[in-house]
């Protein structure tokens, strides 16, 4: 039960991150910060996390990294997202779409049960 | 070449384990201090944003922990990708090092390539002689068995008497199988041109032992063997050759040794056993007429079993001697059976010292092929010092640069070793056009096999690397800043390229020398041999060796083959365009003795000349020799009887012997006094012969394990009317060509009996033209290894004067400002020049005499230390080396000296 509970999350991790870097390069922190203004502050309880996560991905080739200087004049590693990401994006959204669908339809849903 | 080709080219490792964790830690501190950063913006104090930031990121020892091991499997990958990406970027740089200078990677390449060509393809010869393995299964288990007794000696590897054979059988302990065989020539008729042929008579271990499959047909089988049926099969040879390999050839007759045999199968390709192998049909285990079974003899070839030790095998063949020899202690004393390894020992070959001497050229050749790349990418290194250095400052280590000039000329030499081996190949396959080898042992097989290529490609890669590894050395030992400031003496310095190339050059000029030595001497002694005048025109004497189907013509072999020849001369005399015939052959009997003496006694009674009757003045068998003459001889050869008299009617079978001897031989066994009236013996139990004439010496060119010499030994000269010879030579003389002369004595042969067959010979002259067919084959081989090794000596002279030159442009510039004429600084450069030529020349004929006096067998006429020869080639080395180097050197002199000032 766990097993599928963490990989729902880091499934969902994955993706918001792409979405995240979709619309343009960011540091670690950026990818945070979009991730915790999208979902309103949902879903990242430790953001550290978040690290594994992008590491990961860069590992699948689904985002490249670079180091590079940041507005603040600082080192900071930068992710962007490879066209391998994009597709990965395109393909997994409706997937994640379908399911979260499904759950909240159930959830939403009487208790009865069917005929 | 853009920062990230330099970057690639040079291959800084962009990821290690530490690396790896310090970039994690450096993201992981960025991230809380940008969240420290927000919530202070936000109104918390310093140290509470600090905490809450920490405390929001979660436990990030344990979150480093997990993207180090996320990153440590890619680690892994990069650097194995990093080393393949390192070599194909070497690689890929060095062949736009190649494409950058065409001229280099030609002249660097022809010679690699040649000098592999050479080594390996006379290296493909060596191993046939000494390697290569038989080619049967489980060869390794495949031994001859052979006996030896005191009083007895044979000659043949595997040579065991019938008598013994069921005894040496009884060795079941230490032999699978031991099988009896033996070989034998026969006539093939078949259409006009009779042939010789090689049987193998087989017993029925014989097929299974060696494993023998049909190609086509079928074997013979062992009853057959065992009822000795008249069935046959033939080589692969025999079959394309004779029957057009027509798989219709079997059922078809083989008339041999006068008995008609069935062919049941075709061996496959190349089977040959032990020599050449053209029938294999079944062996008649029974004494040959006349002989008893401890006369006869067989061969025998024994299969170890799976373990047994050569020793073992001895062990037990060493009780069975003694049972043999307990059947009779007199006729078997010392009795000894002994296994020999490879079926026969190789090195009794007389063409075994070839070999060697030319897998000496061949080295020489690849090594002087070596130092000249050696000196060109020495040369190179040295034009390359600011390139080195620039790498050298972007951060390429010193291996990275060694690695980058080794992985340079290993690609020269991997390349070099592809077209070398395509050369061998080609070599090897002309030389076989022109030299086939039937009739070699059946383990002389020359190709090109992994033996070959193995030792072609190590002995390369390790000349390559020595060759690439000191510019390599030398290239990454130098000054950066200087040489990146541009000053000449920085970098790998002129001075130290120069030191390497002189060095590889003396080395290279030596060997030259050496072998244009060894090849002059040959050639020069290939001229003498073919200007030497023997004392009469042996090229236009036709020659016509003829052999008989001996197994056809019975007990009186000799006798026939002798009438068959006398009657064929006899046609021919009356033949136009015929002017003179006779025939000679070396002595077999006297015809009032039987045709086989029993070989006991033959073999108890070694032929010796024994003059006078005393034995104690006897003339050994190998210093002397007896030809049977017809009449006409002398006449034909224009050989003039000195004292006494010819062979006249008077001289035939029954009456007193006689017998002339040439000059030399009577002053040798007589002295100054007259040899007319003396008595002569060929054995010491044979009939007493009378001299009755001198005649003058036949001079005759011989080649032996000693020299060539033109001695023209002892010779005893019989009637043909009194004695008989096996194997008789027509000679005749006519108007026409001796070609026309030689085909109407075959034509009379055959017509006297069509299966005889003869040899190659046109003329008595070929005789003499086979014995210096080595000089020839060798002198021409070394001496245009020679040629191509004096045409790489120009080049590296050339080369190293012309770098060295070039190198010191601005310090001749100086001189010819302070007034050095051309002159001054020509004399200069050749004097240079000069002292390594010098030293590589002295060199070379110090080797030259070591080389000469291993060829000393194969000159004639010039001695191994002619001066003659030394001093012509030092002078040509010397003018081709002063050419060589004042083409270079000349060019220098007429530079602008401003212009010289201004190269660096």
């Amino acid at each position: 039960m766990r097993q599928t509970e963490l990989n729902i999350f880091r499934e969902s991790l994955d993706l918001l991150i792409l979405k995240a870097l979709s619309a343009g390069p960011k540091h670690g922190y950026g990818v945070a910060e979009w991730i915790e203004r999208a979902t309103k502050m949902a879903l990242l309880v430790d953001e550290g996390t978040l690290y594994p996560a992008l590491h990961r991905l860069a590992r699948r080739r689904f985002v490249e990294t670079e180091w590079g200087l940041s507005d603040n004049n600082r080192r900071a590693k930068y992710y962007a997202i490879t066209p391998a990401g994009r597709a990965r994006l395109r393909t997994q959204a409706p997937v994640w779409h379908r399911y979260a669908d499904g759950i909240a339809a159930a959830l939403r849903g009487s208790a009865t049960e069917p005929a | 070449m853009s920062i990230h080709g330099i970057r690639r080219a040079l291959r800084i490792p962009r990821f290690t384990r530490r690396l790896v964790e310090r970039e994690i830690d450096d993201e992981f501190a960025d991230h809380i201090a940008r969240r420290a950063e927000q919530l202070r913006a936000a109104g918390m104090t310093l140290d509470a944003a600090r905490a809450e930031a920490e405390r929001r990121f979660g436990d990030a020892r344990a979150l480093r922990g997990e993207c180090v091991g996320i990153d440590a499997a890619d680690l892994r990958r990069e650097n194995v990708m990093d080393f393949l990406d390192n070599t194909r970027s070497d690689v890929a740089f060095a062949f736009r090092l190649f494409r950058r200078s065409p001229g280099f990677t030609a002249v660097a390449l022809g010679t690699l390539t040649m000098g592999i060509a050479a080594f390996t393809a006379i290296f493909s010869f060596f191993n046939a002689v000494y390697y290569a393995s038989l080619p049967y299964r489980d060869a390794d288990r495949i031994v001859a068995i052979d006996e030896e007794r005191q009083s007895i000696r044979f000659f043949s590897f595997s040579s065991v008497s019938l008598e013994a054979l069921p005894f040496v059988r009884g060795a079941t302990r230490s032999f699978e199988r031991i099988s009896a065989y033996g070989t034998n020539s026969a006539t093939l008729v078949i259409g006009h041109e009779p042939r010789p042929i090689a049987t193998l008579d087989v017993d029925t271990a014989f097929i299974p032992l060696l494993a023998l499959s049909p190609q086509v047909g079928r074997l013979i089988t062992a009853d057959e063997i065992a009822a000795d049926a008249p069935v046959a099969m033939i080589s692969d040879v025999l079959w394309r050759s004779t029957f057009g390999g027509d798989a219709s050839v079997i059922g078809r007759r083989l008339t041999m040794r006068g008995r008609d045999y069935t062919i049941v199968g075709v061996l496959p390709p190349g089977f040959r056993f032990p020599w050449q192998t053209d029938a294999i049909a079944p062996l008649h285990q029974a004494p040959e007429p006349g002989l008893t079974a401890r006369e006869t003899t067989i061969s025998l070839l024994g299969k170890l079993r799976p373990g047994v030790t050569r020793e073992d095998a001895r062990t037990e063949l060493g009780v069975i001697a003694g049972r043999i020899a307990a059947i009779d202690r007199k006729a078997y004393r010392g009795e000894r059976l002994v296994v020999r390894d490879e079926m026969l020992d190789r090195r009794t070959y007389q063409f075994l010292p070839m070999p060697s001497l030319f897998l000496g050229a061949g080295l020489f050749l690849l090594l002087i092929a070596c130092a000249n790349v050696g000196n060109l990418v020495f040369a190179r290194a040295a034009e390359r010092a600011g390139e080195m250095a620039i790498r050298a400052s972007l951060g390429a280590g010193r291996g990275r640069l060694v690695r980058l000039a080794l992985t340079e000329t290993l690609l020269l030499s991997a390349i070099a070793a592809l077209f070398g081996m395509a050369l061998a190949q080609a070599l090897v396959k002309l030389w076989l056009h022109f030299v086939p080898t039937t009739g070699f042992p059946s383990w002389f097989h020359v190709a090109v096999d992994w033996r070959v290529v193995t030792f072609a490609v190590v002995t390369t890669a390790v000349a390559t690397i020595a060759v690439g590894l000191s510019p390599a050395l030398a290239g990454s030992r130098f000054d950066l800043v200087r040489t990146l400031k541009g000053a000449s003496g920085g970098g790998i310095s002129a001075a130290s390229a120069m030191r390497g190339s002189k060095r590889g050059l003396v080395v290279q000029l030596a060997l030259s020398v050496a072998l244009f030595v060894g090849g002059a001497l040959l050639l020069r002694s290939y001229q003498q041999l073919a200007a030497v005048d023997i004392g009469y025109p042996a090229d236009r004497i036709a020659l016509v060796r003829s052999f008989y189907d001996v197994t056809a013509y019975g007990s009186l072999r000799s006798a026939r083959a002798q009438q068959a020849a006398e009657n064929a001369i006899r046609r021919a005399m009356v033949m136009p365009g015929v002017t003179g015939a006779a025939i000679r052959g070396g002595f077999s009997r006297f015809r009032t003795e039987p045709e086989t003496l029993s070989r006991a006694a033959r073999l108890a009674e070694r032929r010796q000349l024994i003059p006078d009757g005393d034995t104690t003045r006897a003339v050994r068998r190998v210093n002397w020799e007896s030809q049977v003459v017809s009449d006409g001889f002398f006449d034909l050869l224009g050989l003039r009887i000195r004292s006494g008299r010819s062979f006249g009617t008077s001289d035939v079978a029954g009456a007193q012997p006689v017998a002339i001897v040439g000059e030399s031989t009577a002053r040798a066994l007589w002295g100054s006094t007259n040899p007319i009236g003396r008595s002569l013996q060929l054995r010491s139990s044979g009939p007493s012969l009378l001299v009755v004439g001198v005649v003058e010496d036949a001079r005759r060119l011989r080649g032996g394990s000693r020299g060539y010499s033109l001695d023209p030994g002892l010779i005893v000269y019989l009637s043909s009317r009194q004695a008989v010879t096996r194997y008789p030579e027509l000679l005749a003389r006519g108007a026409g060509s001796v070609i026309s002369v030689r085909r109407t004595l075959v034509d009379a042969l055959h017509d006297e009996d069509p299966t005889a067959y003869t040899g190659r010979e046109i003329s008595l002259a070929s005789q003499f033209d086979e014995a210096f067919l080595v000089t020839k084959v060798f002198g021409s081989i070394i001496g245009a290894l020679a040629g191509a090794a004096l045409m790489l000596s120009v080049v590296g002279i050339y080369g190293v004067v012309a770098f060295g030159v070039a190198q010191r442009t601005r310090e001749i510039g100086i001189r010819i400002a302070l007034g050095g004429t051309p002159d001054t600084i020509l004399r200069m450069i050749a004097g240079e020049a000069g002292r390594f030529v010098s030293i590589g020349l002295v060199v070379g004929l110090l080797l030259a005499t070591g080389l000469a006096r291993l060829m000393k067998i194969f000159l004639f006429g010039v001695s191994p230390l002619d001066p003659l020869t030394y001093v012509a080639v030092s002078a040509l080395f010397g003018v081709v080396a002063f050419v060589a180097c004042i083409v270079p050197a000349r060019r220098v002199t007429r530079v602008d000296p401003m212009v010289a000032l201004r190269t660096d």
